[in-house]
């Protein structure tokens, strides 16, 4: 390289993308690079998790006798997770890390042809709830708007 | 941890679990991820997916990067990976302006990569460049940029002194040693 590589419309081509970019919107794409972070030492199983998980997510064992699911969503107004098709009642813990609101968690649970909808409440992210024996439980989540999302639940 | 730290340190860091290291990288480098999302033409929220998923899967491949002081390079090919990979989706519903502008950025790497580690160069000069040269260079390439009677005035600079203060600025970057180790390569 030499030093015309480096010419003053260059230079200031750098600058002005660099100046476009404002102190929020920075923190934002900061924040999305933190969860890619969070996510190192999962398995690395996980990085195809994630690209399954765009529209929905997979429960997995990652030999650890603890079972996480993790997903990260976008770019649409809800997502479902099939959480689990427990043989026994579980209770369940999880969180969601979102910029935007959660305006409703609602766990499906199926079992045949049967279908019972129940309201999850969501307190700081966290939420709680309790899988029936037998049956397929299915998470929906719906946000406020299109966002990037991530979080996990614990079983 | 403060951001004096070469390219190729906080990528070493970053692979021993080095958190605040890696911190500093995205600090450092996502203005490069975001500008080559924008100069793609993504909508903002495609770019930021573009930008979280380039970031998960340097975290997944750090250990693969086999010279770490060529981190801009080799983050700048994955984040245009992903920017062609977010395009091609777009032209299997879109338009034919999304297929030209897919096969511009297919072509030419070896370019792309060359002009990621030059801006990386400016950046991390800039960074190193005394505040009021910074402050004026910002002031100038703003998306609406002060007039120079409003810029002597915060700068306290006479406005006939503006445009030769600026090309000292330009110099002085360009004499950085950031800029030179790229250019003796």
């Amino acid at each position: 390289m030499s030093a015309t590589d480096f010419s003053d419309d260059f230079i200031l081509r750098v600058i002005a993308e660099d100046s476009a970019m404002t102190a929020a919107q920075r923190e934002r794409l900061n924040d999305m690079a933190r969860i890619a972070w969070e996510w190192r030492g999962i398995d690395q199983e996980i990085g195809q998790l994630v690209e399954d998980s765009l529209t929905t997510a997979n429960l997995r064992d990652f030999g650890t006798g603890e079972r996480v699911l993790v997903w990260r969503w976008s770019n649409e107004l809800s997502m479902e997770l099939l959480v689990a098709d427990l043989e026994q009642r579980s209770e369940v813990t999880g969180f969601v890390d979102s910029t935007e609101e959660v305006t409703r968690v609602v766990l499906t649970s199926i079992l045949g042809d049967r279908q019972l909808d129940e309201e999850v409440s969501v307190d700081g992210g966290t939420f709680r709830f309790v899988t029936m024996p037998g049956r397929l439980s299915i998470l929906r989540l719906t946000f406020t708007s299109r966002t990037v999302t991530s979080g996990w639940i614990r079983l | 941890m403060n951001d004096n730290h070469s390219h190729g340190e906080l990528v070493l860091r970053s692979r021993e679990g080095d958190s605040d290291a890696f911190e500093l990288l995205v600090d450092r480098f996502n203005p490069l991820v975001w500008s080559i999302c924008r100069n793609a033409g993504l909508e903002t929220v495609d770019a930021e997916d573009v930008v979280q998923g380039t970031w998960l899967r340097v975290v997944q491949s750090l250990e693969k990067l086999q010279d770490p002081e060529r981190f801009p390079g080799w983050l700048a090919t994955i984040a245009r990976n992903e920017c062609i990979a977010v395009v091609r989706r777009a032209v299997r519903s879109r338009s034919l302006f999304d297929r030209s502008r897919q096969e511009a950025m297919e072509s030419n790497a070896d370019d792309f990569i060359l002009e990621a580690e030059r801006a990386t160069a400016v950046r991390a000069a800039l960074a190193n460049l005394d505040a009021r040269c910074r402050a004026l260079l910002s002031m100038l390439t703003s998306s609406s940029p002060p007039s120079y009677v409003q810029i002597g005035e915060v700068l306290s600079i006479p406005v006939a002194s503006i445009g030769p203060t600026r090309a000292r600025c330009l110099d002085k970057l360009r004499r950085s040693s950031a800029i030179a180790s790229v250019m003796e390569r």
